[in-house]
């Protein structure tokens, strides 16, 4: 009997949030039965992992044809048959997963359309309708089915983009979790002061997570409360990253280089949030930031801006909302839970419990199993023996 | 001394000044104010050398003084750089490059005086084209605060600079600090000769008129801004604080207008993104690039200037030379204007305080009136071109009647 192909479409195997998801999914989904393929547009540190649970061909990007150089221009032609050829013998395939909106672009690379074609869409509209040119933007509304791992995602999808509600399974985003609670890593490796009151972003520093915006909350923290010993830390990137430029230049201005700093990213980040006091998420627009699930996890209040998902993990008691870009908001709420450490503690364990409750990466994955891969098994429960 | 004049030849000096560009930007924009006031004194002989052409080459040469650019592109010999550094020969850029500059330069009679006109990677890399000898005089003019002393220009690239100047103009008090303070450099270098702008010469338009054009409707309060898109100009701040005001101030309900930068670049879509993120897209216009944007600070009620930092920007001069109030974060030179009766300062980056400068001002035109007649007062007295030039004349002077240091 010929298994079933699912051929996965992904942008890339850093470690960033679609990439860790696809991973986990992978890790918990039931592949027995299926033959799985990812094609990636570029690899990444995650690759090695992601090659254990599946084939992966990575095949690289599209050049930019507004950017490129000549030379490179001149080349596109023959990479382009490289990657045909890389993909020719994926004719027979029953599902493919586009794993972020982007990742559609390696689509018309399949030799023959998939017989079915499922949109797990992780962004909200900077990273769809803004990012992607038309023709991009039809091929991904013409998928069979989306999956949207948060209510805004499929709202969007939904008012925005007019897919209809009945092709749309909202299926919450979830983590890995064994219901313990983290060992903190010594604050050492955070660079950060015992007595430091320690808020925790986690993210890559690009201009959406708005790492210019965490540097002007810190300034404004510290101007509000100078009393207290505060220390600001950037999970995810090196001090030396080039998308860091801007974020550098405004520390130095405002004198905060002992206030802010950047830590790169690490695989254990969990007990590294825990060592934190609070999390907080600057981004001027996020889907639904699978750090923040596991900052919930670590036990640490949230604290991020109404303007993306998270909503549904923070409210009404695992931390504070703020409308963007209220930065004195976000220092209310610092300064608050600096001053009042049982509730700080309380808001913390509030999104703990909510995180454990209904963000587990199994539960997403039996979920996704049911709702996408069922049909290709015909009947055969999700979960039971092949 | 070169030059000639009239049956036989005299004595003017010869000034060879370089500008990192001739774009209609705030330092050359500043070096046309500059060459024509001198040589409407007809004192000097003038040369004008610029690293990338643009529309104001065609001004200096109206002053008149020659001038010369080395190349069209953003930089020297642009398609054979990129071609080089795509098959891994980079490292014979640099030296081309040199040699195109100086090839251009060999072209000016030698200088009795250099003026460097910014300190920047471009006119560093023309002075040490140039390559005056020890004897000749150089004066450079910084307009830079540290965004472009410390992370635009490098440390090689700085020492040069400031060790070659046997004096230095500094653009406002805020970089005469910053040289002493930042850099080391001794206050006795240092000539604080501040921005100046043609007063004379600002049109703007009659309120409403200025609002239609910028597609504003009549009567309807604006916050106004005029500059590039980019991170040091900081729109974005601009938005964030008007959205703060009409939450704070909901009867106010003010208009922002942008006026500079393009609209479709990567920098406009990115503002546009962030005015439509905050819920302004019904309130934001954004007019790119205008030879004269003097015209549009009619449509204005308040200057707003959201920089992070900006030495003394020409922009925020012409608008308070209209009678525009300004705003502004304390980092650069305007704050001192302000502090002086011109408008508002405060601590940056403290957006919630930006917005309340502007509310209190949207909301009080008594102190708006008061407020612009200071600063247009000011204006007129201390940064208008014949204050401007005579003080930069006169370091000029000082520099060729006393030679090197």
């Amino acid at each position: 009997m010929v298994e079933p192909h699912v051929v996965v479409l992904g942008h890339a195997a850093d470690r960033t949030g679609p990439p860790m998801y696809l991973l986990q999914l992978l890790r918990d989904l039931d592949r027995s039965g299926l033959r799985i393929t990812i094609v990636l547009l570029r690899g990444g540190e995650l690759l090695a992992d992601l090659q254990e649970l599946a084939e992966v061909r990575v095949v690289g990007e599209p050049v930019d044809s507004a950017a490129a150089l000549p030379g490179r221009l001149a080349e596109e032609p023959a990479r382009l048959r490289a990657r045909r050829a890389q993909l020719a013998d994926l004719r027979d395939v029953d599902l493919a997963i586009v794993n972020t909106a982007w990742s559609i672009h390696a689509l018309p690379w399949l030799p023959v359309p998939p017989a079915r074609l499922v949109s797990v869409v992780h962004e909200l509209g900077a990273g769809v309708a803004d990012l992607l040119d038309r023709p991009a933007l039809d091929a991904l509304l013409a998928s069979d089915r989306f999956v949207a791992g948060c209510g805004a995602v499929a709202g969007m999808l939904a008012d925005d983009l007019g897919v209809p509600a009945e092709r749309i399974d909202l299926i919450p985003y979830g983590v890995a979790q064994d219901g313990s609670d983290p060992v903190p890593v010594d604050r050492t490796q955070l660079d950060a002061d015992d007595d430091a009151f320690l808020v925790l972003a986690a993210a890559v520093p690009d201009r959406r997570k708005a790492p210019d915006l965490f540097v002007h909350l810190a300034a404004t923290a510290r101007r509000r409360r100078p009393d207290v010993p505060w220390a600001f830390r950037w999970i995810g990137a090196t001090e030396d990253d080039p998308r860091l430029a801007d974020a550098r230049t405004d520390r130095a201005l405002l004198d905060a280089g002992d206030l802010v700093r950047f830590v790169p990213p690490t695989p254990a980040l969990r007990t590294a949030l825990a060592a934190g006091d609070a999390f907080v998420l600057t981004s001027r627009q996020d889907a639904f930031p699978l750090a923040a699930v596991e900052a919930a996890l670590a036990g640490l209040p949230l604290l991020c801006f109404a303007s993306g998902g998270i909503g549904a993990l923070v409210e009404p008691d695992g931390g504070r909302l703020v409308p963007f870009p209220d930065l004195e908001s976000m220092v209310d709420a610092l300064v608050a839970w600096h001053d009042d450490p049982p509730g700080r503690t309380a808001a913390g364990g509030a999104a703990r419990e909510r995180a454990r409750r209904h963000h587990d990466a199994a539960d997403h994955a039996r979920a996704f199993d049911r709702a996408v891969l069922g049909g290709l098994r015909g009947d055969r429960p999700a979960g039971a023996p092949a | 001394m070169h030059g000639d004049e009239g049956d036989g030849p005299v004595t003017r000096p010869h000034v060879v000044l370089l500008g990192h560009g001739a774009e209609r930007t705030g330092p050359p924009i500043l070096l046309a104010h500059l060459v024509r006031g001198l040589a409407a004194g007809g004192r000097y002989d003038l040369s004008v050398l610029t690293a990338r052409s643009g529309p104001m080459l065609a001004e200096y040469e109206a002053a008149p003084a020659r001038a010369l650019a080395v190349s069209a592109a953003r930089e020297p010999l642009g398609r054979t750089a990129a071609a080089l550094r795509q098959v891994g020969a980079g490292s014979a850029v640099g030296p081309l490059q040199d040699a195109r500059r100086r090839q251009v330069a060999r072209r000016l009679a030698p200088a009795d005086l250099v003026y460097v006109n910014g300190a920047t990677p471009p006119t560093a890399d023309l002075l040490r084209a140039l390559d005056p000898p020890p004897t000749t005089p150089v004066v450079v003019h910084v307009h830079e605060l540290d965004v472009g002393l410390r992370i635009n220009l490098g440390d090689e690239q700085r020492r040069d600079l400031f060790d070659r100047a046997d004096r230095i103009v500094a653009a406002s008090g805020a970089v005469a600090r910053l040289l002493v303070d930042g850099h080391g450099l001794a206050p006795e270098r240092i000539t604080t000769c501040a921005e100046f702008v043609d007063v004379a010469a600002l049109q703007p338009l009659p309120p409403d008129e200025a609002r239609a054009a910028a597609g504003i409707p009549a009567g309807a309060p604006v916050i106004g801004g005029v500059g590039l898109l980019d991170w040091r100009k900081d729109p974005d701040h601009l938005l964030r604080a008007v959205h703060a005001l009409r939450r704070s101030d909901p009867d106010l309900d003010p208009w922002v207008l942008w006026v500079g930068g393009d609209p479709d670049s990567d920098d406009g879509r990115r503002t546009a993104a962030e005015a439509r993120r905050l819920g302004l897209e019904d309130r934001f216009r954004h007019v790119g690039h205008q030879d004269h944007p003097d015209r549009l600070l009619g449509a204005m009620d308040v200057f707003a200037l959201p920089s992070r930092e900006d030495a003394l920007p020409l922009a925020a001069l012409e608008a308070a030379a209209t009678g525009l109030p300004l705003v502004c974060f304390r980092a650069g030179g305007i704050a001192d204007l302000c502090d002086l009766g011109a408008g508002t300062t405060v601590e940056y980056p403290d957006t919630a305080a930006f917005a309340r400068a502007l509310a209190d001002l949207l909301a009080d035109p008594e102190a708006r009136a008061r407020v612009g007649s200071a600063a247009r007062a000011l204006v007129r007295a201390e940064h208008d071109t014949g204050v401007g030039v005579a003080r930069i004349a006169a370091v000029i002077d000082a520099g060729l009647e006393g030679g090197r240091r």
